[in-house]
């Protein structure tokens, strides 16, 4: 990426690789919990609901990645779909310690 | 725990006035004096004794033994009702006297919202002042350590319900009563608690909108390795 001047603007760079790194981080939890309600026998529908999440296509924006998922709809999912709490917590400490070492690099 | 009952007030102060009917008027219809005159009158002319008094004796245009004689002496047949005193005077030997005379329970002003309306419910309930431990932490020969008070009074309301199941409402409404919470409140003390409990082999497991305290089970998801 470059700046007006066409050089090298290594904070354009470093943003850029923060977005990945967050986008690789939403996308990562998302699937993990898409894995969950699939195996729970849950549709996108069914949970949306249990969950008072609208509209339903939140829900589907979130297991995607397109959008985090806020820490308190963390909780409901993992007590909804019966995910044993720490295998959640290992989750985001894996996903957020491998794309820390990642971004860290570029400094 | 409402009454159609009225909680009878005897205080001529306005702004105490005002927060009894802003706090306990709001669940209970109430009767206010602000002399002890119109008050022994009416608890006189009462077909029964009230079942609630809150009164401030020195506040209340009037006079001590006033008070008193409304419920003793040969005219009255009525015992004194469920009372909680209520003033000022941070007295021991009145405090003493009070609580002597058998008045539920004494409290200073200024009042504290919260303060007033647990001490109410309670002296409505009728319930003794013995300590009586109403949160569960033990159950099948096993004590969960290191609960918050939430996270108590959740395992409390699975503990005593039948198959140890409860529903998300069932669950938010003992423990949130009549407070505003955001819903997702009660998942994140779920969360800790289940995470608590799984140290010890239970865990609450959801189906639908129940929650039930069961064993941990081993199943194939736990088993799946598909953490990033």
């Amino acid at each position: 990426m470059t700046n007006s001047s066409g050089f090298h603007d290594s904070s354009s760079i470093e943003v850029e690789t923060l977005e990945r790194a967050s986008q690789r981080r939403r996308e990562a939890i998302g699937a993990f919990f898409r894995q969950q309600r699939m195996l729970a026998g849950l549709s996108i529908e069914e949970t949306a609901t249990l969950l008072d999440i609208e509209p339903p296509g939140l829900l589907n924006r979130y297991e995607s990645g397109a959008l985090s998922i806020p820490l308190d709809e963390i909780f409901a999912l993992t007590n909804l779909l019966n995910i044993a709490p720490e295998r959640v917590m290992t989750l985001i400490q894996n996903v957020f310690s491998s794309s820390h070492g990642e971004s860290a690099g570029n400094i | 725990m409402s009454t159609q009952e009225p909680i009878w007030i005897l205080d001529s102060d306005p702004n105490c006035v005002a927060l009894y009917h802003q706090t306990l008027g709001l669940q209970y219809p109430l009767k206010v004096f602000a002399e002890f005159s119109q008050f022994a009158e009416a608890f006189h002319a009462a077909s029964v004794s009230p079942r609630l008094l809150i009164a401030d004796p020195e506040n209340a245009r009037g006079s001590m033994s006033e008070f008193f004689s409304a419920f003793s002496g040969t005219s009255s047949t009525k015992t004194l009702p469920e009372t909680i005193i209520v003033s000022r005077l941070d007295e021991i030997e009145l405090i003493r006297f009070f609580l002597k005379t058998g008045v539920r329970d004494y409290i200073l002003k200024p009042l504290r919202p919260n303060e007033l309306v647990a001490k109410a419910e309670r002296a409505l309930l009728g319930m003794e002042s013995r300590f009586q431990p109403i949160l569960r932490n033990e159950f099948d020969g096993i004590q969960i350590s290191e609960l918050t008070f939430r996270e108590h009074q959740i395992l409390t309301v699975l503990l005593t319900r039948d198959n140890r199941t409860a529903s998300r409402e069932e669950l938010h409404d003992s423990v949130w009563k009549n407070m505003n919470v955001n819903r997702k409140t009660l998942d994140v003390h779920l969360f800790n608690l289940r995470r608590k409990l799984r140290t010890y082999g239970y865990d609450i497991y959801c189906k639908g909108t129940m929650f039930s305290l069961e064993k941990v089970k081993a199943t194939a998801a736990s088993t799946a390795s598909s953490e990033a």
